[in-house]
């Protein structure tokens, strides 16, 4: 039942989304997330924002109904440091592609609802200044998953 | 090579401003270029010796199921260290899958390796956790928790800094904290220490130089 409610919010929720990503030259691709180890309580999506549009647009902010509270969030090495801070926003230069992977800027999931599953998706919704919420769906790999296409260790 | 170029950076800022200071810091980069070559921090994986005595020592934590772990519980293994926490949604995985693949590409070596993944967040990471955690990375891979005076005991041993950082908005709290791979030879001497790189092959053939005594500095 719950999942076939997120079928149909998905649904209602892609088609602006797709004429959005028309108007906008915004599209959010490949994204995924790994499977949670054990009942480890947050996890991290990645994905990547392509720009094809003619003017900037900045990523504000996300939402995901898996987690209690959804950041944008950036891992940064400073030295041996390793530091997670929350982004307020990140911009998307025109006619660029911005990259969230490990080690990096990535979505951040803080509590989650219940572990997230290899084989699973779920819908992210991204809040863009211009192009508006755009909704993606993401992918649940392994593990130990290394990106979307990636092969389960296993 | 990060904090070099910022110095660099730093350097040459004022320079541009005034060239008259331009043999004086020619001077200055020389003198640290010859410190830098002098104490090995040009050269990756191996570290100094001074840095060697310094990390590591006696520590006494909690295994899996309960157990009392020290450093004197693998005779004759290697450990390989590292520290995270499991709330940690980014690097602590992706530094686990890196270390699963290393042992995985180390193949019957591996045996003399005995991987530790000590949590910086005793709170929420109890043994139980940490043994379902590190089971879905490789079961190898054995999880250390212990009191806070234990866990501080051990960071302030390997010069771990750990920082809690409250969360927003109800958030829970997450760390800043030290992420190194560090490789203890038998005797429980710092024989080399890696920066998670992404890659679990780089891994393993930098563990296996040290093994081979091809590389580290301690000989």
């Amino acid at each position: 039942m719950r999942s076939l409610l997120v079928g149909l919010v998905l649904v209602l929720l892609s088609a602006p989304a797709a004429l959005a990503a028309d108007h906008g030259g915004i599209a959010v691709m490949q994204a995924w997330t790994r499977a949670s180890p054990g009942q480890a309580p947050n996890g991290a999506v990645y994905f990547v924002i392509r720009n094809a549009g003619p003017s900037a647009d900045v990523l504000t902010g996300a939402y995901c109904e898996v987690a209690q509270k959804t950041e944008l969030h950036e891992s940064m090495m400073s030295g041996a440091m390793m530091q997670m801070k929350p982004l307020a926003e990140v911009p998307i230069p025109a006619g660029q592609a911005v990259e969230f992977k490990p080690g990096g800027r990535h979505v951040m999931l803080m509590g989650l609802k219940a572990p997230l599953k290899e084989g699973d998706h779920f819908p992210l919704t991204l809040d863009f200044k211009s192009a508006g919420a755009q909704t993606v769906e993401v992918a649940v790999v392994g593990v130990a998953g290394e990106g979307p296409a990636a092969m389960p260790m296993h | 090579m990060t904090w070099l170029q910022r110095l660099i950076a730093r350097v040459a800022a004022p320079l541009r401003a005034q060239p008259a200071l331009l043999p004086l810091t020619a001077l200055a980069l020389a003198a640290l270029l010859a410190v830098v070559v002098l104490y090995g921090g040009g050269t990756s994986p191996a570290t100094t010796q001074m840095a060697a005595a310094q990390i590591g020592g006696p520590f006494r934590l909690t295994g899996p199921d309960g157990r009392i772990v020290t450093e004197r519980s693998f005779p004759g293994k290697w450990m390989l260290v590292f520290f995270g926490y499991t709330f940690c949604p980014d690097v602590c995985p992706t530094t686990m899958i890196e270390i699963a693949q290393a042992l995985e590409a180390l193949g019957p070596r591996a045996a003399e390796i005995e991987p530790l993944f000590i949590t910086v967040d005793p709170e929420r990471d109890t043994p139980k956790v940490l043994k379902d955690y590190t089971a879905h990375f490789d079961a190898r891979i054995i999880g250390l928790s212990g009191s806070a005076e234990a866990i501080a005991a051990v960071e302030k041993a390997y010069r771990v800094y750990a920082a809690k950082r409250p969360g927003t908005n109800g958030a829970p709290y997450l760390f800043d904290h030290s992420a190194i791979i560090y490789l203890m030879n038998p005797s429980g001497v710092l024989a080399a220490h890696f920066s998670p790189s992404g890659s679990g092959a780089a891994l393993a053939a930098g563990i296996r130089d040290v093994l081979d005594g091809k590389s580290g500095d301690l000989g």
